[in-house]
């Protein structure tokens, strides 16, 4: 939980700690962007950058003990949220049947007519072909598809790595062999 | 494991949740490696951030100045709070400043270097005309008294 009394950086401070970043800083935050792109996010990668550092500079507060590049990852987190709850929603512009000689005000309509519940069901299906590609890259290691599923689960730490019979320097070492994998698959659909 | 599309949206989330905190976790040795496979000259990549940053933060200043030119432009439509003095005070604080400006005085009729004959609406317009001409008294901050 925050301290709401610790202080927070200024906008010139968050902009000078983001320009003496090192290569290994913006590789990561890079790396994360592409991630969060591949993996649903509606946003091009650099478009999700751009917002985050946006919101970084004048809407978020960044408490001085938190790190800059984790505030622009949790930055970015919040934007994809945002962007995955909006095509949720997916509301409707329609015009409703005017009154006699009276201009109709758009109003959203929450029920989707057939061709946008086509297009919904084509996103839907998307998502799960998806999932099920970033599975089949792991079908020839059962070990790190078990981590993987269980990522998708949302299960951490000691349970995701107790779903494997591999030790904690095994372990890792398959969490890196996941990321790398996963990170090569994506640029390979954008080549 | 995960058997609808909401599922299958909320487990690529998750994924892409847990692999960011492995990037956040890992040493800079491997995130450079792994940089330098997928984007080539890690330095390169940071030359390529380091811009969009500033690109970011150039288009922020353009919004801003924009948006501080308008709020002068509103600012400047409103019109001009006028503060009207009581009738004594206004004829007083106008022979004062006709006492204080004689340059400006001389462009007045007689009857208004003494005040004489003149309305207190007269009066009072003409402490706006003077104040719009910037001739303030000693002592005055911000034109007269508010």
């Amino acid at each position: 939980m925050a301290d709401p009394t610790e202080p927070v950086r200024t906008r010139a401070e968050i902009a000078a700690a983001i320009r003496a970043f090192s290569p290994a800083q913006w590789a990561r935050l890079r790396a994360i962007a592409g991630h969060y792109h591949a993996l649903g996010c509606p946003m091009e990668a650099k478009d999700l950058l751009q917002e985050a550092f946006r919101r970084a500079l004048d809407e978020r507060s960044c408490p001085v003990s938190v790190d800059i590049v984790r505030f622009l990852d949790l930055a970015m987190r919040s934007i994809r949220d945002g962007e995955l709850k909006r095509a949720k929603r997916r509301p409707v512009l329609v015009s409703p049947s005017p009154a006699e000689g009276a201009p109709a005000p758009d109003a959203i309509d929450p029920a989707p007519n057939a061709e946008e519940r086509l297009t919904a069901a084509d996103e839907d299906g998307a998502r799960e072909r998806e999932r099920q590609e970033v599975i089949g890259l792991f079908a020839d290691d059962l070990a790190a598809q078990v981590i993987v599923e269980g990522m998708m689960e949302g299960t951490r730490g000691e349970d995701l790595r107790a779903l494997t019979d591999l030790d904690p320097t095994a372990y890792q070492s398959k969490r890196r062999l996941i990321r790398r994998r996963i990170e090569k698959a994506i640029q390979g659909i954008k080549k | 494991m995960t058997t609808n599309s909401n599922d299958a949206r909320d487990a690529l989330r998750r994924l892409a949740d847990a692999l960011a905190e492995d990037v956040l976790s890992a040493p800079d040795s491997e995130i450079l490696e792994e940089a330098a496979e997928i984007h080539g000259d890690p330095a390169k990549l940071a030359a390529d951030m380091l811009k969009l940053f500033e690109q970011t933060m150039s288009e922020q200043g353009k919004e801003r100045l924009a948006a501080a030119r308008e709020a002068v432009l509103a600012d400047r439509r409103q019109p001009a709070a006028v503060v009207r003095l009581p009738p004594a005070e206004a004829r007083r604080r106008l022979q004062q400043l006709i006492a204080a400006d004689p340059e400006t005085a001389r462009k007045l009729t007689v009857a208004a270097r003494k005040g004489e004959g003149l309305s207190d609406d007269d009066v009072q317009s003409m402490l706006e005309d003077f104040e719009e001409l910037g001739v303030t008294l000693p002592g005055d901050t911000e034109g007269p008294e508010k």
